[in-house]
């Protein structure tokens, strides 16, 4: 079941179109990726599935309402981004408290011990804290409000490694004990790889892959050796990257069935962060080329 | 977790290991899903469908309320199916290519024993 | 919107309580003791002094208020607050801050009164142009004017959010010229004898509570629709 929905939306500001003509589904109860170049319009997309702005056309649902002005909805809905900002009047635990008020499943004993394990000082004034603490203090409204839909934008700025694999260990020993639909949107694509189940990614507003990480972890690979195997064994598949040097040639091809025949040739998987970024090159080529009158992708 | 199969079948392959090694005896509990999950830092969701794999599998069993446990028997079924996926993988190719250098499975036998013994 | 959800985002503008609620009656109570100390320094013997420092408490709400919306309110909607649940709850805030302010300063005139004017003579809360006979009345008309500056700065505050300075410059000068447009008209009709009529005979009580509640109505409305799509 599907616990949002976007189908057909589109966000224009004046002439640019931020998200175009996107749809797509969080699943309810699972992890998901939402990922894709700065400025891409993976914010967007949050900030209208949360209400916050709405689509110039297109319908969006969470839990089968519209999310804007919609508090009903809007309670089981937590947003956690990198811009939040604080009233300068307020003390680190001003923040907490007030999300304590609005968010039903809110766990206090939860966000005590998050407050421990991240060192927040929460009787300095948010003014005063550091970039970490800062993402500290979204970190621990996202986690201990436990809404049924979740989303984490950029949450890690400042946030050092140790920080961050804390929030990881929670965030996945939470989900266990109380599965909720999840958003990640982040760069840090190898970090989370391996926690989100399912991933979209969007480039120039539209949406260039979405796909559980599993399909798309066993369909894409990348293949070396002598340019002529390799060009047969990727015949007639999507090839979202190739190099070549000499006879030899290196391809990322998506969509192989894992049995074909591989003698002469090294196959090796391709890490999500990977096939993401290739993708997304792979478009953006392939948009400019149709800028250029040439509508060819690179396809071989 | 970075080899090109599926997460959920490593995670199910590193709990046969460990149920061949004898680290993890019959009749003894499997670590839980959260478990798994928290210990892999992977999505619960894909350590479930590796403990459901080894379930299908005849290698592990529910007790209500208490957790997996592994099957009585299950050591001696992964051993053979190892043997078998042993031969698969090593001895076939082993033979193609000596019989590509002109050796048949005598040779490659005497070569065996020389090897150990050195 | 139930009674009990807008009590609860109220509360969440008052989290910090102290300083929403305290911070003007903190700067009261500093222009209070500066006013003493100058009036004990330059003090004519014999001669009442009237000073207008009561005004800085209102203006200090004002700012606050401004701050309700360019702060405020873009951190409650990132916690999944509706627009219409914080304004109406900004509204619900504003309206039992004037009336705590009003009781508090009615207190004040009357502990000026006890103390021939702080033992000075001097009046800065029991202002003569003010004065009501009975408590409920003379408290409204101490709220009110912090009615109408509340809401004000909800506005303007809002206004800055979504349009930045350009706004709030254009928002200003608009309603400059809406008043220097005024003031041409009265003086081309020649009404200026009526407006200072007007003023000099309206009741104190609509003077100072009933039209500025009107005005605070209207610009409570204007809030509303202003944050309709404001974004945080």
């Amino acid at each position: 079941m599907s616990a949002v929905s976007l189908r057909g939306v589109t966000k224009r500001y004046g002439d640019t179109r931020a998200v175009d003509d996107v749809s797509f589904d969080l699943h309810e109860n699972r992890i998901h990726g939402l990922l894709g170049r700065n400025g891409a319009g993976k914010s967007t997309a949050m900030r209208m599935l949360t209400g916050q702005e709405v689509p110039t056309s297109g319908q969006i649902r969470v839990f089968g309402e519209n999310p804007y002005e919609n508090a009903d909805v809007l309670h089981q809905v937590c947003f956690i981004k990198e811009s939040q900002r604080y009233p300068d009047i307020f003390l680190a635990r001003h923040a907490l408290e007030a999300a304590a008020m609005v968010f039903p499943n809110w766990d206090q004993g939860f966000a005590e011990r998050l407050i421990e394990e991240f060192r927040l000082p929460v009787k300095q004034r948010v003014r005063k804290l550091s970039r970490g603490q800062l993402s500290s203090v979204g970190v621990i409204i996202g986690l201990a409000a436990r809404a049924p839909v979740t989303l984490f934008d950029e949450p890690y700025l400042g946030l050092d490694a140790v920080a961050r694999q804390a929030f990881y260990d929670h965030l996945i020993a939470d989900y266990a004990e109380h599965p909720r639909t999840i958003v990640l949107s982040t760069h840090l694509i190898d970090e989370v790889a391996d926690i989100i189940e399912d991933v979209t990614v969007i480039d120039r507003g539209r949406i260039v892959m979405d796909d559980s990480s599993e399909n798309l972890r066993s369909q894409a690979v990348t293949v070396s050796g002598p340019t002529k195997a390799v060009e047969q064994f990727s015949d007639g598949h999507e090839v979202l990257h190739r190099e070549d040097l000499g006879g030899f040639t290196r391809v990322l091809v998506s969509g192989v069935p894992t049995d074909r025949e591989t003698a002469s040739l090294q196959v090796e998987p391709v890490s999500l962060q990977q096939l993401v970024v290739r993708t997304t090159q792979f478009h953006d080529a392939a948009l400019a080329g149709a800028g250029n009158g040439n509508g060819k992708g690179v396809r071989s | 977790m970075d080899d090109a199969r599926p997460l959920f079948q490593q995670i199910a392959e590193q709990i046969e290991d460990s149920i061949i090694d004898g680290s993890l005896p019959e009749e003894s509990r499997a670590p839980s899903t959260n478990e798994l999950a928290a210990f892999h830092r992977i999505n619960p969701a894909t350590a479930a469908n590796g403990i459901n794999q080894l379930v299908a599998d005849g290698l592990l069993y529910k007790k209500r309320g208490v957790g997996m446990f592994v099957q009585e028997g299950s050591r001696e079924k992964l051993v053979e199916r190892r043997q078998e996926a042993f031969g698969r993988s090593y001895i076939t190719p082993l033979l193609a290519e000596a019989k590509r250098l002109e050796m048949d499975a005598e040779d490659v036998k005497k070569m065996i024993d020389t090897w150990r013994d050195d | 919107m139930t009674p009990a959800q807008l009590v609860k985002v109220a509360r969440i503008q008052l989290v910090n309580a102290r300083m929403v609620l305290g911070l003007p009656l903190l700067v009261l109570a500093c222009v209070l003791a500066a006013n003493i100390v100058i009036f004990m320094a330059i003090q004519m013997p014999g001669e009442p002094a009237i000073t207008g420092a009561l005004v800085s408490v209102y203006i200090v709400t004002l700012v606050t208020h401004i701050q309700t919306m360019t702060q405020m309110f873009p951190f409650a909607l990132g916690i999944s607050v509706t627009r219409r649940d914080f304004v109406a709850a900004a509204g619900l805030v504003v309206v039992g801050q004037a009336l705590l302010y009003g009781v508090i300063i009615w207190v004040m005139a009357l502990i000026e009164g006890a103390t021939g004017g702080w033992g000075l003579g001097l009046a800065m809360f029991d202002l003569p142009f003010l004065q009501e006979s009975n408590v409920v009345t003379q408290v409204l008309v101490y709220a009110g004017p912090f009615l109408l500056l509340s809401f004000a700065g909800l506005w303007a505050g809002i206004v800055f959010h979504r349009w930045g300075q350009l706004g709030v410059w254009v928002l200003g000068l608009a309603l400059g010229a809406l008043l220097v447009g005024l003031m041409a008209l009265v003086g081309s009709q020649g009404w200026w004898q009526q407006v200072f009529d007007f003023f000099a005979e309206t009741p104190t009580l609509l003077m100072f509570a009933g039209y500025p509640t009107l005005i605070a109505a209207i610009l409570a409305a204007a809030t509303y629709a202003t944050s309709r799509r404001a974004v945080p």
